[in-house]
């Protein structure tokens, strides 16, 4: 009862990979919080239209299940969460970041040329084979995102887009995931992203504090609490 | 464990029943005192006895059980397996155990006064996870099987030194303790993954396997690691610094397992390293251990002499037999290197049944200290004395122990040193080349120079502490202990006289060992220097025949006398102290008694001490003399403080990383993961 | 034959043994210009010990009771041991050269924990030298037996004694194996037999509390130790003169029996010669002159293989 063929579904998750990737890429370069929000929301459905063609080409509860958890977690629950977060705690809904964006920008190209120069020979390793699908730019975008990520998180003052930073990363192993085996045992799928979620809500709870204790929510005031 | 008809699983039955006696005890501390009281110390006697039969079975059957094992993640197994090495050690274990336990019941009783700062049901708990935890050493059949075992045995071992914690010195012996056993584990740890590297699975079967190919370099390497590794186990010098002082503040029978049992799984693990899993060991390794070997056992027992308290006394002579074993270990390797594979197969059988004896003899020691700690409140030498009259068996006991571990005829330990000479005069006769000959005779001498000084040592402990007269009220109010503990001392007794007039019986239990690993069986009659052999030009020992020609011309003498002159006759009058009143201050300290070797040796054991004269304020006499003496802590001062500063030093510069900013930790994982990446492309 | 050697040897280690003693004290007081008490005197003063009354110390334990017994059974026992008359230890299956050794060392540590049984401070001052001295007196007497072991390949007694002429390596370890004799026997310049001075004593601190019969068996158990390690010497280093060691008529015994006499005189008389050419070594100097033995016990190992290789 497959409604689609492997093949489809490869280039569906392909296309999707490529989205967030672009979604990935202009996070870095927006200036207001909102808009960094809304992609990010963006990104978990492109995520989920890339679990809902894995669930279809694949069948079973499983795929569905983690069609599910996708949509509910990266398309509801963190987005709602931040935009809660944001109008609470701050006035100033702009991004601040220690690198400029004219420079922020090249750099993220940057990594996302990486990205693909270190998953290009895995990516032809194990896609396409019995285990993944035919979709040769999932891995290196997953990848990106990661690098992404983790680049957002790194460069950016305010915890809130710390935030932002670790569910890209985040949807960047879904992603990989998704692509190389065609969905993680539920389990640990389910695990993920419940960790995601309790990192995110711990995050946003804590830029909440910050925000209360020091009047702002950047980061770099904890520096006067090292011993 | 066919002929009996037992399943092979039975074989694990003495761990299970370890694991038993340590649940059970909490479990009924309170509903049933009384049975909590005796129940442990009987399932442990019950798991000692059931261990004893499972091993000596296996040893003279000389077959391998393998038990299916449980597999954590697809890599990494938890598996068991029995081999005729693991039941040597398991015999090494289990024997010791069932003294300990017996003795245990009446020693917990009598530990009212501090010096056990455990309530009954925890050391009992600890004890039986203890003996279970070096027996699954023994079993383990994987790196993980091992690692978890080995980090089993060191916790709960810290534990038992730390007591309940409120004794300073207790936290500062277990926090030592706990240091060094984790850089050792780390050391094993490291060996381990390279040689899993090597052989691509942790199963030992793998690392069985991939011995061969090991390159040159991870074979020096491992060897060493293995050699740090173990080396602080077994407490071998200058990694020994946690062993004086864990090793006594446990408590009595804890110490006799830790010192007689414990640091030989260092030497299980060393063998496995050098006959298995690196075997053939690099040239050098036979040579380096028998220096290291000679280093250990001739400081250890240089500190033991310079030692008051009784239990550090045995601590430091636990170094000095790691040291012997080591010595013999080195012999086998380097034997086995050359290819005399009868030499190694001696050798093997020499630090083996050293390996066995000294657990017994050290063991029946330990528990005498602690007899004397119950019987008389103390065990600083200074302060005992007269023991002989007031603790009579246990004196006998501790002489016995005492006769043992000096390796005097007929007792078990010459057993084990007489096979030692005659493996290093093998090798020495075999090796053919100036320097191994020099060296072997030089470790022979210093093997002797090693018996010398530890026949001072007990001479010294035994006389002081059990003779003449009382130095102190302790002593004087001395009292005997209980029952069960004298019987748990009179068991190990019994072994050391058992092992000594029995030695085939050892060599016959270690043939299948000496076969598997060394390839040769240490048979009567072997090379030129046979074994217990009666043929003229063999070098030859027989217990039973000494001790009928020692008691024949040993009443000779008396007997010509009882002829010639007729019935002897007695008189009882005072010591003669040149005609002033006998006084126990009179006699030799265990201080002054051992002056004369601090003053040859002081090159050695860089020794100190001052004296100086106070003013008396109470008449009569004036003036007192203070003296006060030690040795200088040169390891920890030269080494240990050093690479302290030295790691201070560094972590001050390494704080510059903790910047205190989330973004900063962030980078640092960034570019981590960068570096990780083009490193795995 | 081994029998034979036992019926022989017992007897003759027992008998000749203060003997020996006396022969070394007459010897001495010649060299000295004394007339001295004749070499009989030593069976004059076991005998007079062995028909007095005990006096025991009321500290004395047990211990201080059974080392006599112990003593005399183990260094009888290692005199039993040695190669005198024939080219065989007449109980080789019994025992080796390191059986020798342990049985010295049992004999040591009973007498030196005795010497402390009586709470006097004599006796600790015996034991604690006695114990400083042989840490290293034992492992010179290891080496001398090591070299000599090392070519032969076996530590047995039998196989251990020399074959024709002494090679250069035994040559040295007969120096050191001397040293040894002078610290066992207790002889100047190590410890003076003939004083109870108690700066000097050593071996007779411990025996200090002792006398009557217990006395009598120590000292005469002392003499056969001495007897022991001089006939060692001669085995191990003057093997001339020793009947075959298996098969040997009765007159080659009796020849063996003769040489032996006369190599023990010759030991004799040099250890003789030495008491009265030294003085007695302050005593911590004693251990320079111990550890050289040392030195030459490892000096003959190696010269076995520069040698013989």
């Amino acid at each position: 009862m497959d409604l689609l063929t492997m093949a489809q579904a490869g280039t569906v998750v392909d296309i999707a990979a490529l989205g967030m990737l672009a979604l990935g890429l202009a996070g870095v370069a927006v200036k207001r919080l909102e808009v960094a929000i809304v992609f990010l929301a963006l990104q978990g459905v492109l995520l989920g239209v890339a679990t809902g063609a894995a669930a279809l080409a694949e069948g079973g509860w499983r795929a569905w299940a983690a069609f599910g958890i996708a949509l509910a977690v990266k398309v509801v629950a963190i987005p709602v969460m931040l935009w809660f977060v944001l109008n609470r705690v701050t006035a100033r809904h702009e991004v601040e970041s220690v690198v400029p964006l004219k420079l922020a920008v090249p750099l993220a190209i940057g990594l996302v040329l990486f990205a693909y120069w270190v998953a290009r020979p895995i990516a032809s390793d194990t896609l396409g084979g019995q285990h993944g699908f035919d979709a040769p730019n999932a891995l290196p975008a997953a990848m990106a995102l990661l690098l992404l990520g983790l680049f957002t998180m790194s460069t950016r003052r305010k915890a809130l887009t710390q935030v932002i930073g670790l569910v890209t990363m985040e949807n960047g192993i879904y992603l990989a995931a998704v692509a190389a085996t065609r969905g993680l045992p539920i389990a640990v799928e389910f695990g993920i992203a419940l960790d995601v979620l309790t990192g995110a809500a711990l995050m946003a709870l804590v830029a909440h504090e910050i925000n209360r204790m020091f009047v702002s929510i950047d980061t770099d005031r904890l520096r006067s609490l090292r011993g | 464990m066919n002929e009996l008809g037992l399943p092979d699983t039975f074989a694990l039955a003495p761990i299970a029943v370890m694991l038993l006696a340590s649940a059970l005890g909490p479990l009924f501390a309170r509903p049933l005192a009384r049975l909590a009281r005796l129940l442990p110390s009987l399932l442990l006697m019950l798991a000692g006895s059931l261990g004893v039969f499972v091993a000596v079975d296996t040893l003279l059957t000389g077959r391998t059980l393998t038990f299916p094992g449980w597999a954590v993640t697809p890599y990494a197994a938890v598996s068991l397996r029995l081999d005729p090495l693991a039941a040597f050690f398991l015999l090494v274990i289990s024997a010791p155990a069932v003294a300990v336990a017996l003795y245990g019941i009446g020693y917990l009783d009598a530990a009212h006064d501090g010096h056990v700062p455990q309530p009954r049901t925890a050391t009992d708990a600890l004890l039986g996870a203890f003996l279970a935890s070096m027996a699954l050493v023994v079993l383990a059949d994987s790196v993980l099987a091992f690692m978890l075992a080995w980090e089993a045995m060191s916790l709960v071992s810290f534990f038992l030194v730390i007591g309940d914690g409120r004794r300073a010195d207790n936290r500062r012996a277990a926090y030592i303790y706990a240091v060094m056993t984790h850089i050792g584990a780390a050391f094993v740890l490291l060996a381990f993954l390279v040689l899993a590297r090597n052989g691509g699975s942790l199963d030992f079967a793998a690392l069985r396997a991939g011995a061969d190919s090991l390159g040159r370099w991870e074979r020096h390497g491992v060897t060493l690691l293995a050699l740090i590794g173990f080396g602080s186990k077994m407490g071998l010098i200058p990694l020994h610094v946690w062993l004086p002082r864990a090793h006594p503040a446990a408590p009595s029978h804890v110490s006799a397992l830790m010192s007689g049992v414990m640091v030989k799984m260092a030497v299980y693990g060393m063998a496995r390293f050098v006959w298995e899993f690196v075997a053939p060991v690099p040239r050098w390794w036979g040579e380096a251990l028998i220096v290291i070997g000679v280093i250990s056992a001739v400081m250890g027992i240089l500190y033991a002499l310079m030692e008051r308290d009784l239990k550090r006394v045995l601590a430091y002579s636990t170094v000095e037999h790691v040291g012997i074993i080591v010595i013999g270990l080195g012999v086998a390797a380097a034997a086995t290197n050359r290819g005399h594979a009868e030499v190694a197969a001696l050798a093997l059988v020499a630090t083996l049944a050293h390996t066995l004896n000294h657990s017994v003899f050290k063991g029946l020691l330990f528990l005498g200290a602690g007899a004397v700690q119950t019987g008389a409140g103390t065990r600083d030498l200074e302060r005992l004395g007269g023991l002989v009259r007031r603790m009579p068996w246990t004196a006998g006991l501790f002489l016995v122990g005492s006769l043992a571990i000096v390796a005097l005829p007929p007792l078990n330990g010459f057993v084990g040193e007489w096979l030692l000479f005659q493996s290093l005069l093998g090798l020495g006769s075999t090796a053919g080349t100036v320097t191994t000959a020099t060296l072997v005779a030089a470790g022979a001498g210093a093997l002797a120079l090693t018996g010398a000084l530890a026949l001072a040592c007990f001479v010294r402990a035994f006389g002081t502490g059990f003779l003449a007269q009382p130095r102190s009220e302790h002593a004087r109010q001395a009292h005997e202990v209980a029952p069960t503990m004298l019987a748990g001392m009179a068991l190990l007794a019994g072994a050391t006289v058992v092992l000594g007039v029995a030695p085939l019986a050892i060599i016959r239990l270690l043939r299948s060992v000496t076969q598997d690993l060394t390839g040769a069986v240490a048979h009567p009659a072997l090379g030129g220097s046979g074994v217990f052999d009666a043929s003229q030009a063999a070098s030859a020992y027989a217990p039973w025949l000494l001790i009928a020609g020692f008691v024949a011309l040993g009443v000779l003498p008396w007997l010509i006398a009882r002829l010639a002159t007729g019935r002897g006759r007695e008189r009882v009058s005072p010591t003669w102290v040149c005609g002033v009143r006998l006084e126990p201050r009179m006699q030799y300290s265990a201080t002054g008694f051992a002056k004369p070797i601090r003053l040859i040796f002081q090159s050695l054991i860089r020794a100190h001490h001052s004296h100086a004269l106070e003013r008396q304020v109470v008449p009569p006499s004036g003036m007192t003399v203070r003296y006060v003496e030690g040795v200088h802590p040169i390891y920890e001062r030269h080494l240990y403080q050093r690479s302290v500063t030295l790691l201070m030093a560094g972590s001050r510069y390494v704080r510059h990383l903790q910047s205190g900013s989330i973004r900063m930790y962030l980078a640092y994982l960034f570019v981590t993961l960068i570096v990780v990446l083009l490193v795995a492309r | 034959m081994d029998l034979l050697l036992l019926a022989i040897q017992i007897p003759l280690m027992l008998l000749a043994a203060p003997l020996v003693q006396g022969a070394i004290k007459t010897t001495k007081a010649r060299l000295q210009s004394r007339r001295g008490p004749g070499p009989l005197q030593p069976y004059r003063d076991v005998l007079k010990w062995l028909s007095r009354e005990s006096v025991v110390s009321d500290q004395a334990s047990w211990v201080f009771r059974y080392a006599p017994f112990v003593y005399a059974g183990a260094i009888l026992s290692a005199a039993v041991l040695v190669p005198t008359v024939a080219r065989r230890s007449p109980a080789a299956a019994v025992g080796d050269a390191i059986v020798f050794v342990a049985l010295f060392a049992l004999a040591r540590f009973w007498l030196a924990i005795a010497g402390l049984d009586t709470a006097s401070n004599f006796g600790g001052m015996g034991s604690s030298r006695e114990v400083a001295f042989a840490a290293l007196i034992e492992p010179a007497l290891l080496l001398v037996i090591f070299a000599v072991a090392l070519p032969v390949g076996s530590t047995s007694l039998t196989a251990l004694v020399s074959e024709g002429w002494p090679g250069a390596a035994r040559v040295i370890a007969l120096c050191a194996f001397m040293i040894v004799i002078i610290a066992e026997t207790g002889r100047v310049p190590i410890d003076n037999p003939d004083t109870h001075l108690e700066l000097t004593m050593v071996h007779e601190g411990m025996l200090l509390e002792y006398s009557g019969r217990p006395l009598g068996v120590l000292h005469w158990a002392t003499h056969v130790k001495q007897l022991a390690v001089l006939s060692l010497a001669s085995a191990l280093f003057l093997p001339w003169g020793m009947a075959p060691g298996s098969g040997a008529t009765a007159l080659a015994l009796l020849v063996g029996l003769l040489a032996w006499s006369a190599k023990l005189l010759a030991l004799g008389l040099v250890l003789a010669a030495i008491e009265t050419l030294f003085a007695k070594l302050r005593i911590f100097r004693a251990p320079d002159l111990i550890g050289a033995a040392s030195v030459l016990g490892l000096l003959a190992v190696l010269t076995t293989f520069v040698v013989e290789h």
